[in-house]
This record gives C-alpha cells, structure tokens and sequence, in this order.
C-alpha cells in the first residue's frame, strides 16, 4: 500500500445514504465527513435512526438497492474505495478491515465451529495450509480471551455465552491481521459487567497492535471509557466533533450538551427532576428547514436562524467542530452536573 | 419514622424444572417495601429479577414462600381475593412494543381495565382515558390512534397510564425505559416521578442501570443468580458498597467522562454468569470473586444487616466506610 504518513488511514467526505421507502426517498446519512487515524480509537454516538449504521455499511460497501451510496471520497489507506468492484470491497473487507455487529449470533454461522470460521476467514484471504490455518485460529481465540482455545475451537455458536460469542466475532475480525476494525454497538446486548471486559479487550487490541477501532454506540459512558475522538450524530449528520475529553467536558453543541445532563450518572446530583430532552427525533422523510435539532433545542428559544438555516458544522477550536449556530455560547458544563 | 409495610415477601422461592436440572431462578429472596417508597431490583440478566416480580404479581406460582401485600396472603389468595388485589398491584414492562396490541385504538386498551373491573358507563370509561392519557403528558385526542402511530417513548407513558388506570397502589416496573432512546428515558422517569408523588404509588423498579437505580430508588436490592446479596438504602448503597459483586457491577458502569474514567480503580470480573440450573456450591458469587477464600465454597453466606439495616451476604464484606459518597 501506499506511503502511511501523508494520508488518514479511513477518509471520509460527504457521505450520503439514500433509502427509496414507499414512503419517499430517506436520507439516512446527509453529508458527513470524517478521518481516522492509524491505531485511533474513533467514536461515533448518536440515538437509534441517527444514521450510525449506515455510516458503517456504507463504508464497507454493503448497503444494497434501493439504498444508494455517493460521497466525494472513501478512501482507505489512501486508496479510493467507492470505485472499486465488489469483489476488490469483500476482499479488504474481512481482510484489512474487520467487522463486528452487535448481535454474534446473527453474524456467525450456526453450522461451523468457532475454529472453522476463523480458519475460513483467513484462509479466504491468505493463501496458507488448513493446519496453519487452524494453528492460528487458536491463537487468535486465545489472544482475545477465551479459555482453553484449543478446545473451543470446536464448539458451535450456540454453546457459547453472549460475551464469548462476541469475543469470537471479535477475533474473526482480526484473523487477517486489519488496521482498522470497525464495531457496531458491540456491546449494546451485553450485560455491564461482560461489556467491561469486552472494552478492555479492544482496548488491548488498539494498543498492543496497533489497530485503529471504530465504534458506533448509542451510550455516552462508552465512549468516555473507550474512544480518544468522537462524533455526535443527529438525523444523519455530524452535529459535533472532536477529541473525547474536550467534547464531552466542554459539549459545543446544545445536543450533546442536553444529553450529557439529561441522564443519571453515578456521581451526579441526585435531583428530583431530570433536565430531559422534550420531543423525538426528526421524520427523516419530511426534513424541514434549518437545524433539526430547533423543535427540542433549549438553546434556540425560537430564533429565526435556528428555524431558516442550516447550521454547517465549523470550526470551534482546534479539532472540535459544532454544527450550531451559535456554539459559541456553550462552554464547560457547570462543575454541579459533572461533578455533583 | 415507622412507615407501614405494604409488601413484604419471605423466603420467595422458583424453580423451574429444566433439560439441564432445576433452574433455580429465584431462591430464598425476602425483602419489604413500605408504602410510597421505590424498592429497585437490580442485577444482570437472568439473575432472577423478572421472576421475583412474576411471582410477587402472582402472574407465576412461586415454588415456595410468602408474599403479603397489604395484609393479604397473596400466594393463597382466592379468585375474588386475586381480582381486588390485580386493582392494587400493576406492571408495566421494558418492550412498549409488546404491550399494545396494534389491531386496538389506544383508547381502547386503556377502556379495558375499567370495562374488565365493571367500572362506569362507557361515556365515564371515555372521560378516565382522556385524563390518563393527559397525566401521562399525552394529548387526549391521541386516544383515537393506533398504537404503530406512536414513538417508543409515547408507548411507554400509554403502558404506563394504562398501569395507573385503576388507581394501584403499587406498580412493578420491570425495565421500563431499558427499550428507549437515551434522549427519551428521562422523560419516562420524570413522568414515573411525578406519577410516584402524585398518586403515592410504591414501586419496585427493576434495572440493569445502576445510574437509574441511583437516581430513582430509595432502597437497593442487588440480586445475583437467584438470590439477594445486598440490600441497603439507596445512599448507603451508592458511598458504600459491601458486597464485592456491587463492586464490580458500580465499577463496570462506563463514565461519560474520560478524565473520571481514567482515575477510577476498575474491577473487571473474569468469567460469565454460571448457570443457574447448576449453581456454585458455598457462595454462588465466588467462582468471579477476587476476594473467595475456602469458606466460600464451603459455607453459604447469609443475608446479615448491620445495625444500620445494611445488608449483605458475604464472608468478607466491604466495611470501611469510604469518604466520596459517589460510589464511582
Ligand atoms: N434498508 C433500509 N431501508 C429503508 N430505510 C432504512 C434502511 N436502513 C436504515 N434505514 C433508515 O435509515 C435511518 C438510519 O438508520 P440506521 O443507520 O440504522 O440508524 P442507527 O444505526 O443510528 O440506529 C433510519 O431512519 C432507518 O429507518
Ligand atoms: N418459564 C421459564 N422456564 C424456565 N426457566 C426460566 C423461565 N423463566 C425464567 N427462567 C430462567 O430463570 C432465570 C431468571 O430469569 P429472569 O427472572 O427472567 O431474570 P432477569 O429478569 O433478572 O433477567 C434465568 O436463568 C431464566 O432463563
Ligand atoms: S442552531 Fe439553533 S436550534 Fe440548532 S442547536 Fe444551535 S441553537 Fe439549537
Ligand atoms: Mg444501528
Ligand atoms: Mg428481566
């Protein structure tokens, strides 16, 4: 591949997804950009209908008529994405990029051992001996935790826990070596103590080979725990961008800002009224002018820029960009929410 | 302060007979609750939550045991006794999209409770539902939708009038805004806050979220496989956690923020949920516990309150008591 200094590792410019519905035409994705960077632990948070998975399979190329795809550019690697042949997607698919759903069960087959699978996926993409193929098998299985590898490489899908399940999906994700993995809500359908081990492990994996991680989650504890960049979706765009820490200890968006203080959090104050956030989400079907977020924003109280122009997302600071108009009357979130 | 007891259950008991042996679900769990208070269930899936309300609800004949609601022998109760104590003891449950039946206009389902209990003329039933549906902070003429009209969180607050139609004084909530969209659970628990002080309704509100838990429960009770390992008021709970399991559970729960993130000391269990049909002898906890010495595979430890009414059910508790009361 190409010289990996000069270019982001994934780069993504104006991305747009379209449905065809009975309905008219949806667009689940409206214009957003981003970069990853090599070994980076990128994350995308947003509510269900935001537009989080198409982003992904967007980017994998697996979103199928009468959905519709076009972007200025999608790149990995430096290398362009959106004119290659199916054939040329599956195969950095699986190989260069690995994928992980939320639900295991759904992505693995229900036929073959854990240990066929792996085998399957890296002998799919490098020619190597079955032998070699299930020696490796075990290693990976043991290199994302799972006891006695060399013995569950013979069990089926179903005999394993949810948590298991998913590190086994994990590890076929990594059978080819990729640099980046991208991860759909992995630990959404996972009990809180399981999904700590699970952040842990694709923790490790980031660090100790390098892969650069791309999380899609609709909880905000997740990405303080996990990613070091983040961006907030809302109906199918980027709202807010930028590393975690500034992002989510100083929110320029009145989005993110809303639902950083609507939830409870262990070491918040305990008040008898959640500041919540009014209303749902937008129609995607019937977009209206200005910002989607106007009708349940306590930011806007009504101005007429909020109602009549589209908010573009800007620069608010080095590396972090907010799509509102008036991000700069936002700032840190009061030391009483945060640190009750 | 002596408040009245409104629930009590004792030594509640499930076992379901299972191809791999007897699933013990629920196995000796005793608590009360007094009346206008929040008692939270917590715990991970398949710790026996929904069963203990199941049983409480009597919607499931429990194996052995005792539930009193109100005076009432619940689990010997006879027809009539059951029709008046279904008024008393609601449930509103995690999926809003199971609970609706989508063929049935909303007002509809929520006429059924007074049409079942024979309560007012159809025209009166008609005037409840309109002001249910507003108390839940919906538009009284949303009455006349279906139930695919509305959004998760609109399903949730119909669930939820339609559990507070018949004026209970309890209701079970089993998850309730476990389904929804972060954006909307606080809207939910405002709605079953204010419903709460409102009506004087009791809950016992079962979650997987202990920053929930933290925000709406007056007492705790931490459930593991089947059993209770720690019950304790909500504070107590929350700045000083005693079982070694709540530890964890608190310390699993992912902070929003990185720089809280990084400072905390985090325990990650090894290891998944054993099975409930075939359950570790001794302490059932202590096949992922990093504190288990040999009495614990030995001796069951036993549910034990300190002289502040905190209880635990562990040979080597936590004790001392920490000075950050954010449990964090
Ligand atoms: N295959 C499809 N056909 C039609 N609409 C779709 C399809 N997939 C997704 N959508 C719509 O696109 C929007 C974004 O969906 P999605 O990317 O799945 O959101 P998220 O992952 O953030 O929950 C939603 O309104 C969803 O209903
Ligand atoms: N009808 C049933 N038959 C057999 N096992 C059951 C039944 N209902 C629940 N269980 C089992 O009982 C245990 C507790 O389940 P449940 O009460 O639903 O847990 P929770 O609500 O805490 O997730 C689980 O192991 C579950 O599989
Ligand atoms: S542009 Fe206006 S409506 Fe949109 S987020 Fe900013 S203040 Fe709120
Ligand atoms: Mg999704
Ligand atoms: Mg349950």
């Amino acid at each position: 591949m190409s010289d990996s200094a000069d270019h982001p590792l994934l780069e993504v410019r104006n991305l747009v997804t379209r449905f065809s519905t009975q309905e008219g035409d949806l667009i689940a994705v409206d214009g957003i950009s981003f970069d990853i960077e090599r070994g980076q632990r990128f994350g995308i948070v947003g509510e269900s209908g935001s537009g989080k998975s198409a982003t992904l399979w967007s980017i994998i190329g697996l979103i199928d008529p009468p959905g519709s795809v076009v972007a200025d550019r999608i790149s990995f690697d430096g290398v362009d994405m959106l004119g290659m042949s199916r054939e040329e997607r599956r195969r950095i698919r699986g190989s260069r990029i690995g994928f992980v759903m939320q639900d295991p069960l759904a992505a693995l087959s229900p036929v073959f051992t854990v240990g066929e699978q792996i085998a399957e996926t890296i002998r799919c993409h490098e020619s190597v001996s079955r032998s070699e193929a299930k020696r490796r098998a075990i290693e990976i299985l043991d290199s994302v935790g799972i006891p006695d590898a060399a013995e569950r490489v013979r069990t089926y899908p179903h005999e394993l826990s949810g948590g298991m399940r998913q590190r086994v999906a994990i590890a076929i994700a990594l059978a080819c070596n990729p640099a980046l993995v991208i991860a759909d809500e992995p630990t959404t359908a996972l009990d809180v103590t399981i999904q700590a081990q699970v952040l842990e492990l694709l923790e490790e994996l980031c660090k100790e080979r390098g892969v650069a991680v791309l999380v899609v989650t609709h909880d905000l504890g997740v990405i303080g725990r996990f990613a070091d960049h983040v961006a907030v979706m809302y109906a199918g765009r980027i709202v807010e961008q930028g590393p975690t820490e500034q992002l989510l200890r100083s929110p320029r968006h009145p989005y993110t800002e809303a639902l950083l203080v609507s939830q409870p959090r262990l070491d918040s104050e305990r008040r008898a009224e959640l500041p919540a956030i009014p209303g749902a989400p937008p129609n995607l079907l019937r977009r209206t002018p200005g910002c989607a977020f106007q009708p349940r924003c306590h930011r806007s109280n009504g101005r007429e820029r909020c109602c009549e122009d589209d908010p573009v997302l800007h620069a608010v600071e080095a590396e972090h960009a907010s799509a509102c108009h008036f991000s700069d009357e936002l700032g840190e979130i009061g030391a009483a929410s945060r640190d009750g | 302060m002596t408040a009245e007891v409104l629930l009590s259950v004792t030594n509640l008991t499930k076992h379901f007979p299972g191809r791999g042996g007897t699933v013990r679900a629920v196995d000796n769990v005793s608590f009360s609750i007094s009346r206008g208070e929040t008692l939270a269930l917590v715990g991970e899936s398949g710790s026996g939550k929904s069963t203990t309300a199941r049983l409480v609800l009597r919607l499931l004949e429990a194996t052995s045991g005792a539930v009193e609601f109100d005076g009432v022998d619940v689990l010997h109760a006879g027809r009539a006794e059951l029709r008046t104590l279904r008024r008393q003891m609601q449930i509103v449950f995690q999926d809003p999209y199971a609970s609706l039946d989508p063929v049935h206009r909303v007002e509809k389902a929520l006429m059924e409770p007074f049409a079942i209990h024979g309560i007012g003329s159809r025209h009166e039933q008609r005037a409840s539902v309109a002001s249910l549906l507003e108390r839940v902070g919906l538009d009284p003429a949303m009455g006349r939708r279906f139930p695919s009209e509305f959004s998760g969180g609109q399903r949730q607050r119909i669930a939820i009038a339609r559990a507070i139609a018949l004026e209970p004084s309890l209701v079970v909530c089993d998850e309730p805004v476990s389904a929804l969209d972060v954006s909307i659970q606080a809207q939910v628990l405002n709605l079953l806050r204010r419903l709460q002080i409102d009506l004087g309704l009791t809950y016992l509100f079962i979650s997987h979220d202990l920053s929930v838990v933290r925000h709406i429960a007056d007492r705790v009770a931490v459930m593991y496989l089947g059993e209770i390992v720690e019950l304790a008021d909500c504070d107590a709970f929350f700045s000083n956690p005693r079982h070694p399991y709540s530890l964890s559970l608190l310390s699993a729960v992912p902070h929003p923020d990185p720089v809280v993130e990084r400072s905390r000391d985090r325990i990650v269990l090894r290891g998944d949920l054993p099975s409930p049909s075939n359950p570790p002898s001794g302490c059932r906890f202590r096949t992922r516990c990093w504190k288990a010495e040999d009495i614990c595979a030995t001796q069951p430890p036993l549910l034990a309150a300190d002289a502040r009414g905190h209880a635990v059910a562990c040979h080597f508790p936590e004790g001392t008591t920490r000075a950050s009361g954010s449990g964090l």
